[in-house]
């Protein structure tokens, strides 16, 4: 599986190669929202609700977590992340260490975006992204000393840095915008497959995993060379930026479900899957509707499918 | 083992000799996350009633759009004069209190270690464990010196020591509301304070997940802002009950392997 790409642009110019030797690349993760990785009072409402009409509430915390997906019989796991450039006419390498993870084409965007810099008594701030867009100061400029600096510095952005006229203890507001490049890396694991030897109950597994070592890391090297110049070959990469991933914690949670051993009896069987099973509406449904019965639905604890469902009278 | 109740002279030596102040944000009283006693309470409803009510207390105001942050401000000396400012804050206060604080302080090979904060009165200091030399032998506790936050013994040693003193703290309460024309970091603000020879600032961490849920427009709850949690849960609502009268006993029995395997 491929799990490098190579982003390529033009060179600007020759000059490119020899003078800007501030270029840089960093990688970012873009997290997500945290209500697809903690409960609140209406996730709970809801999952309720999804049990008591016959639904998993695990269907629920899948919508959520939108950075897994069963297709078949693969989990895909996705994971956006940011290369934020020094110019976006930068050639930059993308390499992850995971043999099942790849990393798709880069998305150039821009963002409009707000936030403040703060100043502690230096005179340039990194904001470490491309930043096109307006300034503006939020208190005093102090020296180190408590006083009051009048007049007043100037502040400019120059490349990704916020500068100002002298050292200063203060606060800027951004309001603009920021252009970068957006990636996924796609991590494919199989589904766990159990197979069962009904005579002898010998059961093999295949397509496992652990989670316990599930992890990838993301390099980005970028370069102070071009591919149509002399001497290409010998380019050696400036520098490097490494992301460890952060495997969402939904993601983690969902695919502990694939492997259980609920009956505790050290296999991983059908049996496993019957009592790892989520029989929320056995509860719910006799204590909200009085009477008439209750339907039982055993479903996989990894994919989610409904693998049986039984309705049960009160009288049985 | 070495008697905890034991105390050791602790000696107080001269003070600071330049002024600071040390800013700090007090960590918000509500929980952030669900607790098990709130998913407790929501199931009791239902259990009980069909339905739930039952919401707990957000950090930010009702409408989402403000909250309150509590500063603690540490000067010394505790006569220093400082102004105050706040970026998107309204500020009240300060309240001049008096608190205890106790510091559990690790001497590892050193013969220094330090206070966090100003000390206005030393309670009590002692040794908590063997103390050992550099040789790994176990020494005698040493009488530990005070200059003014910095705590010294005679010689390297490793070993864990308590202090208890009390240290003055102004409070302030921050008012943070929503900035109007951000697109993204809401509820950014920083508190300042300046002196005579200092300034320093405090970034305010927003309650938790209060630039998402505005995002979201929900509180922390999930509910829309300004909505409620109602959510009712009665047979005659639920589209997708189970039949309530005579339903026959149907099993539908798949098999896993086959229906669901690779084969």
């Amino acid at each position: 599986m491929d799990n490098s790409l190579i982003v390529s642009f033009n060179a600007n110019s020759a000059a490119d190669l020899t003078s800007n030797i501030s270029t840089w690349a960093a990688l970012e993760q873009v997290k997500k929202p945290n209500s697809a990785q903690e409960a609140t009072v209406s996730d709970v409402l809801t999952m309720v609700g999804y049990a008591k009409n016959g639904k998993s509430a695990r269907d629920y915390i899948q919508e959520l977590c939108s950075s897994l997906r069963i297709v078949g019989d693969v989990i895909n796991i996705d994971i956006d992340f940011y290369v934020w450039v020094s110019d976006m006419d930068l050639l930059y390498t993308l390499t992850v260490n995971n043999t099942s993870g790849s990393i798709g084409p880069g998305t150039r965007f821009t963002r409009p975006t707000s936030f403040n810099i703060i100043f502690n008594n230096t005179d340039a701030v990194d904001v470490g992204r491309l930043f096109d867009g307006t300034l503006k100061a939020e208190m005093p400029f102090f020296a180190d000393d408590g006083s009051v600096i009048s007049p007043s510095p100037t502040f400019e952005m120059v490349g990704s840095n916020a500068v100002l006229s002298e050292k200063a203890t203060t606060v800027l507001r951004a309001n603009g915008t920021v252009e970068g490049y957006k990636h996924t890396l796609t991590i494919s694991l199989g589904v766990p497959r159990i197979a069962v030897d009904k005579s002898t109950r010998n059961t093999i597994t295949y397509g496992a995993f652990s989670t316990v070592g599930l992890e990838a890391s993301i390099r980005v090297v970028w370069g102070n060379c071009y591919p149509d110049m002399p001497g290409y070959e010998q380019c050696i990469a400036r520098t490097q930026d490494n992301l460890k991933i952060d495997i969402p914690a939904c993601v983690k949670s969902l695919l502990n479900a694939c492997v259980v051993d609920m009956d505790g009896d050290g296999d991983i069987d059908i049996d496993d899957l019957i009592l790892g099973a989520l029989k929320l509406p056995s509860s719910i449904t006799n204590i909200t509707r009085g009477t008439g019965g209750k339907q039982i639905v055993w479903w996989d604890t990894c994919t989610g499918k409904v693998i049986k469902q039984k309705w049960k009278p009160d009288n049985e | 083992m070495t008697d905890a109740n034991m105390v050791i002279p602790f000696t107080s030596k001269t003070t600071d000799s330049d002024a600071y102040l040390i800013l700090e944000q007090e960590e918000y009283l509500v929980p952030d996350k669900l607790t098990m006693l709130d998913v407790i309470r929501i199931l009791s409803d239902i259990v009980t009633t069909g339905e739930s009510t039952s919401s707990k207390d957000c950090i930010m105001s009702d409408d989402g759009m403000s909250f309150s942050a509590v500063v603690l401000a540490y000067p010394y000396p505790e006569t220093l004069i400082y102004n105050t400012g706040a970026v998107n804050g309204l500020l009240s206060g300060p309240l001049r209190t008096l608190i205890t604080k106790t510091e559990t302080l690790k001497f590892s090979l050193g013969n220094t270690a330090s206070l966090k904060y100003p000390v206005h009165t030393f309670i009590r200091g002692q040794w908590l464990s063997n103390v050992y030399d550099v040789g790994g032998g176990i020494t005698s506790q040493p009488t530990v010196l005070q200059d003014g936050r910095e705590l010294s013994v005679d010689s390297k040693v490793y070993g864990t020591y308590e202090v208890k003193y009390t240290t003055v703290v102004d409070v302030y309460t921050m008012t943070v509301s929503l900035i109007l024309d951000a697109i993204e970091n809401f509820f950014q603000s920083v508190f300042y304070a300046w002196f005579d020879g200092g300034v320093e600032l405090l970034d305010i961490d927003p309650p938790p997940n209060a630039e998402e849920n505005w995002a979201n427009g929900v509180d922390c709850n999930g509910a829309v802002v300004g909505g409620s949690n109602l959510i009712i849960i009665s047979p005659d609502d639920d589209p997708y009950r189970a039949p309530t009268v005579g339903p026959a006993d149907k099993t539908i029995d798949l098999d896993y392997c086959k229906d669901f395997g690779n084969g």
